[in-house]
């Protein structure tokens, strides 16, 4: 019996998993991402999100994308990317450290912007150095004092405020649901307090496990906020492929980290079904997808291996190029051996700098 | 004392001098007025531009700047010799160590926000490192690591001098931010010598002479290189002082090395 007409018989060949998946080597599986916009070089990208972000911003700018760094290092620390990336400069666009969740990433914007002010909670370590819990790894050894916390705080909002009225671009990496919340006053932490600063107290500290309703509303409500800053903002969401440390959840971490990600994955996909101005760019099925066999993840099947980072942001410079114009590395003729050389090199530069990876210590 | 011993000559004390562009102040003092005046020391002379410094070799017992160096085109203007032996002296004494001010005028305005920018605060302890990476870019831990395998004797740093009252007053645009930070760049500055040159038992420093300073931050017109050779408004160089300069502090470092039994 032969059928004359459906909907599947003119469908391009990447629409069938035989020819575009099973049928193909994992190096082969390309043309994941079809644009919605292009990025081009004068456009100010601003990227933020959980550690995964860091690579895209390191990437963009060895591609010699306008990536904004709006709190730029001291040149005195010219002579030592260490050292930058130990005082968190240079690494995301903003100074805030990871933003794991998405209800973080409204907070911070909310507090730059000033309809909400930030809680002080600042703690002093019995070292007397001091933390600031919702950027606590941003100092390596913490601050001179409160109101040294506290001044450097205000600088981050005001330069996120500046930095998110320039950016034409915003890349933000969803990486985690699971977050600490201060009970009676409702903002969430970074880091559960007690892990890296701060002392836990069970009376104010409590686990949330964001569910996807929370996560799509709070995620809509901030890109809308984010367009009354800068009208003609888009967006560019990830999803980060980099599972759990450690689930507070009460489940096995393999399970916590499917049940995390694939509510990530169908905020970021329904937000880019439904707005114009909203693209998804697929860097965790790149990585984490089982076709590719775990083959870009390092040892502790966890951090991502630089070649991984290069295939996926291969990909995604390849995927501007075939659905748009020409890319700008194209435009600046520079080879494809070139560009990977470059890539590597940033990105083994641009070592992750991980705070979650630091729960690892509670269960060696 | 002996007998014999108490009818000698009180030998001179050797002093060798090493530093930089800075140095030309203290020679010029020593030459002119100081080694009269001061018959029990000799004076040796080892100084080239900061950066030239570099170009030294350590050797046995000996500093020497190698042959057709420029250090040694340097070396050779103080000196015939282009050699030091190290344990032939009595007290070592430095001029380089000098306030970064090509570090800090950029960092004051990143810290200002000048040209439109917002202000940006950068933490003490960023600050304090990144300082420390400008140390580590200096030579003087390599005179001072050498010298000390072949020498105790006392180590003085003189820290060279800041830039004159004239610099602000005719670029007070290029100053404008830099005023505002100017306390916390000195005490950072003070801070970073003391980690730099930290676990040197026999070393001293010696900051710049009260009566030399204008105010805090700037040097008194009068101690300026050419001031006196030509109409002050003709004076170009806000950075080097004149031999007058070099007189109070040397001064200073006799008084020190005295008070050192040298």
């Amino acid at each position: 019996m032969e059928f004359d007409y459906n909907p599947y018989n003119h469908l391009p060949d990447e629409a069938f998993w035989k020819l575009a998946v099973a049928g193909r080597k994992p190096l082969q599986i390309n043309g994941l991402w079809k644009p919605k916009f292009q990025i081009q070089t004068q456009d100010v990208i601003s990227t933020a999100g959980s550690c995964f972000a860091q690579h895209i911003g390191a990437a963009l700018r060895a591609r010699g994308y306008n990536w904004q760094d709006s709190e730029p290092a001291p040149d005195l620390l010219r002579h030592s990317e260490e050292l930058r990336k130990a005082y968190n400069y240079g690494i995301f666009s903003f100074r805030t450290g990871n933003i794991y969740t998405v209800a973080l990433l409204q907070q911070w914007i909310q507090w730059s912007l000033q309809p909400v002010t930030a809680p002080v909670e600042i703690w002093c370590s019995p070292e007397g150095r001091y933390y600031d819990l919702f950027r606590p790894n941003i100092e390596p050894q913490g601050f001179l004092s409160e109101a040294e916390a506290l001044e450097s705080r205000a600088s981050t909002l005001r330069a996120i405020k500046r930095g998110l009225e320039n950016t034409d671009i915003f890349v933000f990496t969803l990486g985690l649901t699971e977050a600490w919340m201060n009970s009676q006053q409702g903002y969430v932490y970074p880091m559960c307090p007690g892990t890296i600063a701060g002392e836990f107290d069970t009376s104010q500290h409590q686990f949330k496990n964001f569910n996807y309703l929370e996560i799509y509303t709070t995620l809509q409500a901030t890109l809308e906020q984010l367009k009354t800053i800068n009208p003609k903002m888009r967006f560019l969401l990830t999803v980060s492929p980099v599972p759990l440390t450690a689930t507070a959840s009460g489940k096995h971490v393999l399970t916590a980290t499917s049940h995390s990600k694939s509510i990530l994955r169908a905020v970021a996909g329904e937000l880019e079904l439904t707005r114009e101005d909203t693209d998804y760019f697929p860097s965790y099925e790149i990585i984490s997808a089982f076709p590719f066999r775990g083959h870009f993840y390092a040892e502790n099947l966890r951090s991502v291996r630089p070649q991984g980072v290069n295939f996926v942001m291969n990909s995604f410079f390849a995927c501007q190029e075939s659905a748009l114009a020409s890319s700008p590395a194209t435009s600046q003729a520079v080879t494809i051996f070139q560009e990977s050389t470059l890539l590597t090199k940033a990105l083994k530069q641009e070592e992750e700098v991980c705070e979650d990876v630091l729960l690892e210590r509670f269960k060696s | 004392m002996s007998y014999w011993n108490g009818l000698r000559a009180k030998p001179t004390k050797k002093l060798c001098f090493i530093g930089s562009s800075h140095m030309r102040a203290l020679t010029n003092a020593w030459n002119q007025t100081l080694a009269s005046q001061y018959p029990e020391y000799t004076a040796r002379f080892f100084a080239s531009p900061l950066i030239k410094l570099f170009q030294a070799e350590f050797l046995y017992n000996k500093i020497s700047a190698p042959v057709g160096s420029d250090l040694e085109r340097f070396v050779l203007r103080f000196s015939q010799s282009t050699s030091l032996e190290i344990d032939t002296y009595d007290a070592f004494i430095f001029q380089s160590l000098a306030l970064p001010y090509h570090e800090f005028l950029p960092l004051s305005e990143q810290l200002y926000g000048k040209n439109g920018q917002e202000q940006q605060y950068i933490s003490r302890s960023c600050l304090a490192a990144g300082l420390d990476l400008h140390f580590q870019t200096l030579p003087e831990k390599l005179y001072l690591d050498h010298i000390s395998r072949y020498s105790s004797a006392p180590i003085v740093m003189s820290i060279a001098p800041k830039h004159s009252s004239l610099a602000l007053e005719r670029e007070r645009v290029k100053y404008e931010a830099y005023l505002n930070y100017a306390e916390l760049f000195d005490q950072l500055f003070w801070e970073g010598c003391q980690r730099y040159l930290a676990g040197y038992a026999n070393l001293h420093f010696l900051r710049q002479p009260p009566e030399t300073l204008e105010n805090r931050y700037w040097t008194k017109l009068e101690y300026c290189s050419t001031y006196g050779q030509e109409p002050v408004e003709q004076i170009t160089d806000y950075v080097h002082q004149n031999a007058n300069y070099g007189k109070v502090v040397l001064d200073e470092i006799v008084k020190l090395l005295k008070s050192l039994q040298i």
